[in-house]
């Protein structure tokens, strides 16, 4: 299992403990360096002091003969005739010193048996020649000291270590209390629920902060979506159930041939509003995932707003209503931030709205035009136009003149809201405008 | 030369496929239908149609891989429907060979005229432009200049225009009319041929173009150019 996959508090426990062994590490090292130095140094220091009683007794007294050396000290003092005045060094310290000329020296030797000491020689000059004086110290106590403390820095070393372990272990599990806390509030969340932001200003609270932001954006794109299916699911009762009323009819006017000709005809009505209420939602939605970056030459354009007017005049028959158009566009490969398709699906709304809203004998005269590059489209109609108070809200779904003549118009409230929605979408604007008598909408769509 | 009678319905919804036929043989096309893409393509290897429609959707082969295949032997001229409007959906239809798209729910006489246009693009092929008086019809944009300046003109508009004019001085009836510029005389009002002959004398009343349109009573319609 690699380090990545721990959890967090194994990583930072195991993390703390490689730093502190590191760290640990280094300082016992460098104390036990200290120590052996200054173990080493008092190791000189006695010995020389075993030599400097003699250098005064020969300075003193240079005709008498050289005092005899305490118990236990080690020391070796030659004559300038080359007489051993005194011995009570070991046999192998004698090999290595007693034919060596006199040095001020110190180094260390180990004899047959293991056994370390420590020589220091003097050279003496006096009157009669130079002496030679050694004296030898066992370095076995400062040793023993040594192993001691090595024990000592080790057993403390690693208590210290599992002492901060366990401690870093602890300190990981309180850190991060809070997260698991938080984990499993998120994990009980209803879904029209946030996150409890804890009070302290830290980490914790930006990434309680930015998840609550985050889920009030699903969660309102979830609320829309849900009205979305619902107003839809409503909207295509209405005319189900005309559809369905205007077939029964239908099998009972079967032999009667005109009044069966007029109930398939309102079939047809009914059907027509159905088709243009599901291609309005199925263009909603594509808007709504921002999925389209369709653009659009100004050609295409023309051919969409032109086959439109077809259409149109196609639903305008039997009603004796005029549909007059004009185009003025100077450059054709101008570029619009539409899919053309949908531009034809914005005028088709503009023309069902001017239709539905005229009595027989009216007339309605749209324009697709260049303004400075901008694409200006005009539906405008001689009917009564909109109420005053209705105009604010008009772009918005579902919204209707007056709600309790919902199916009077045939209207499905989404026509313009769908024109809103995809001039914003090209980076333009839809207008609405009360020219008593009747309305005009203007798409203004700024050239890319 | 493929038969220029003959149409395969490449649909894998009865319903659909049944209507599509409903539609296809009174207007005196001998339709063979097929149920999935593989035996489509079979179908079309068979018969050689003029004019094949093929449903985007269907399981097994898609519409976008039947083009492909049918392209691969047969200049038939390719129809996609599709339920889905969706600019892309349309290009890669169009990519894969297809020559005209049309989304769902359509009406039966825009699907009989897109047939048409499709056969007749077909036999008439090369000419591209029109001359009547001083108005040029170009069948490629489908635009038209009156005098040299641009007349702004829908498309049924320039269809009427174009089959009035392609035999100017002769007199058209109204069901010659639909069945040219709509596609059918069965389900449409023929009320619609004064209404956009109106359109188009209002057009064409206030230019200097020598062309007008003259009602034939009892008959229908028919194009004069003044000398």
């Amino acid at each position: 299992m690699s380090f990545g996959r721990l959890s967090i508090r194994a990583r930072i426990t195991l993390g703390s403990i490689a730093v502190a062994a590191l760290l640990l590490l280094v300082a016992l090292i460098v104390v036990r360096a200290q120590v052996a130095t200054i173990l080493s140094a008092a190791d000189a220091t006695l010995a020389q002091s075993d030599l400097a009683s003699f250098e005064q007794d020969i300075t003193a007294n240079p005709d008498e003969p050289v005092d005899d050396p305490g118990t236990g000290v080690l020391v070796y003092v030659k004559s300038p005739g080359g007489a051993v005045e005194v011995n009570t060094l070991p046999h192998d310290i004698i090999d290595v010193v007693g034919d060596r000329p006199a040095t001020d020296e110190q180094f260390a030797f180990t004899d047959d048996e293991g056994r370390t000491f420590l020589i220091v020689g003097r050279s003496l000059d006096t009157t009669a020649g130079t002496w030679a004086l050694w004296s030898a110290r066992s370095t076995s106590s400062s040793e023993l000291a040594l192993r001691g403390l090595d024990g000592v820095l080790v057993v403390g070393g690693i208590a210290l270590l599992v002492g901060f372990a366990v401690a870093s272990w602890l300190l990981a599990t309180a850190a991060l209390r809070p997260v698991t806390a938080m984990r499993k509030q998120a994990e009980q969340l209803e879904p029209d629920d946030q996150l409890p932001v804890p009070p302290t200003r830290d980490e914790l609270a930006d990434l309680a902060t930015t998840l609550n932001r985050f889920l009030g954006q699903v969660q309102a794109a979830s609320v829309r979506e849900k009205q979305m299916v619902s107003d839809a699911a409503h909207e295509l009762r209405t005319p189900l159930a005309a559809l369905k009323t205007q077939l029964e009819l239908a099998h009972r006017d079967e032999g009667d041939a005109a009044a069966l000709a007029r109930q398939l005809r309102s079939a047809e009505a009914s059907v027509e509003r159905l088709a243009s209420l599901a291609s309005n939602l199925l263009e909603l939605s594509r808007l709504e995932s921002h999925e389209s970056s369709a653009v659009s030459g100004a050609a295409a354009l023309i051919d969409e707003f032109t086959g439109s007017v077809d259409r149109a005049r196609t639903l305008a028959i039997g009603r004796t209503v005029a549909v007059d158009f004009d185009v003025r566009v100077d450059d054709e490969g101008a570029r619009y931030r539409i899919d053309s398709q949908a531009f034809g699906r914005l005028t088709d709304n503009l023309f069902s709205n001017a239709l539905n809203a005229l009595p027989p004998g009216g007339a309605i005269s749209a324009a697709l035009s260049q303004e400075g590059g901008a694409l200006v489209l005009t539906v405008a109609d001689d009917g009564p136009g909109m109420p005053d108070d209705f105009l604010a809200v008009a772009f918005e779904r579902f919204t209707r003149p007056d709600a309790s003549r919902t199916t009077s118009t045939g209207g499905s409230g989404l026509g313009l809201a769908l024109v809103d929605a995809l001039a914003r979408e090209a980076g333009g604007t839809a207008a609405l405008e009360n020219t008593r008598p009747g309305l005009r909408v203007t798409v203004t769509l700024p050239k890319m | 030369m493929p038969n220029p009678n003959v149409v395969v319905v490449i649909e894998d919804d009865v319903d659909i496929r049944s209507l599509l036929t409903a539609i296809l043989e009174p207007a005196g096309f001998v339709v063979h239908t097929a149920v999935d893409g593989s035996s489509g393509v079979d179908t079309v290897r068979r018969t050689d149609p003029a004019v094949t429609t093929l449903d985007v959707s269907m399981p097994g082969l898609d519409g976008f891989e039947t083009a492909r295949r049918i392209r691969q032997f047969s200049d038939t001229r390719i129809l996609m429907v599709s339920a889905r409007v969706d600019a892309t959906e349309e290009r890669l239809a169009r990519e894969a060979g297809a020559d005209d798209y049309l989304t769902k729910p359509f009406a039966f006489a825009e699907f009989s005229a897109r047939i048409r246009a499709l056969v007749r693009r077909d036999s008439a092929g090369a000419k591209s432009t029109l001359r009547i008086g001083g108005i040029v019809l170009d069948a490629a944009s489908v635009r038209a200049t009156a005098n040299g300046t641009t007349l702004p003109l829908s498309s049924k508009e320039f269809a009427l225009l174009w089959t009035l004019g392609a035999r100017a001085g002769e007199p058209l009836s109204r069901t010659e009319i639909l069945q040219e510029v709509w596609g059918t005389s069965q389900f449409i009002d023929p009320q619609v041929v004064d209404q956009y002959v109106s359109y188009l004398r209002r057009k064409l009343e206030p230019l200097d173009t020598g062309v007008s349109i003259v009602t034939v009573r009892g008959v229908g319609y028919r194009i004069e150019v003044a000398p």
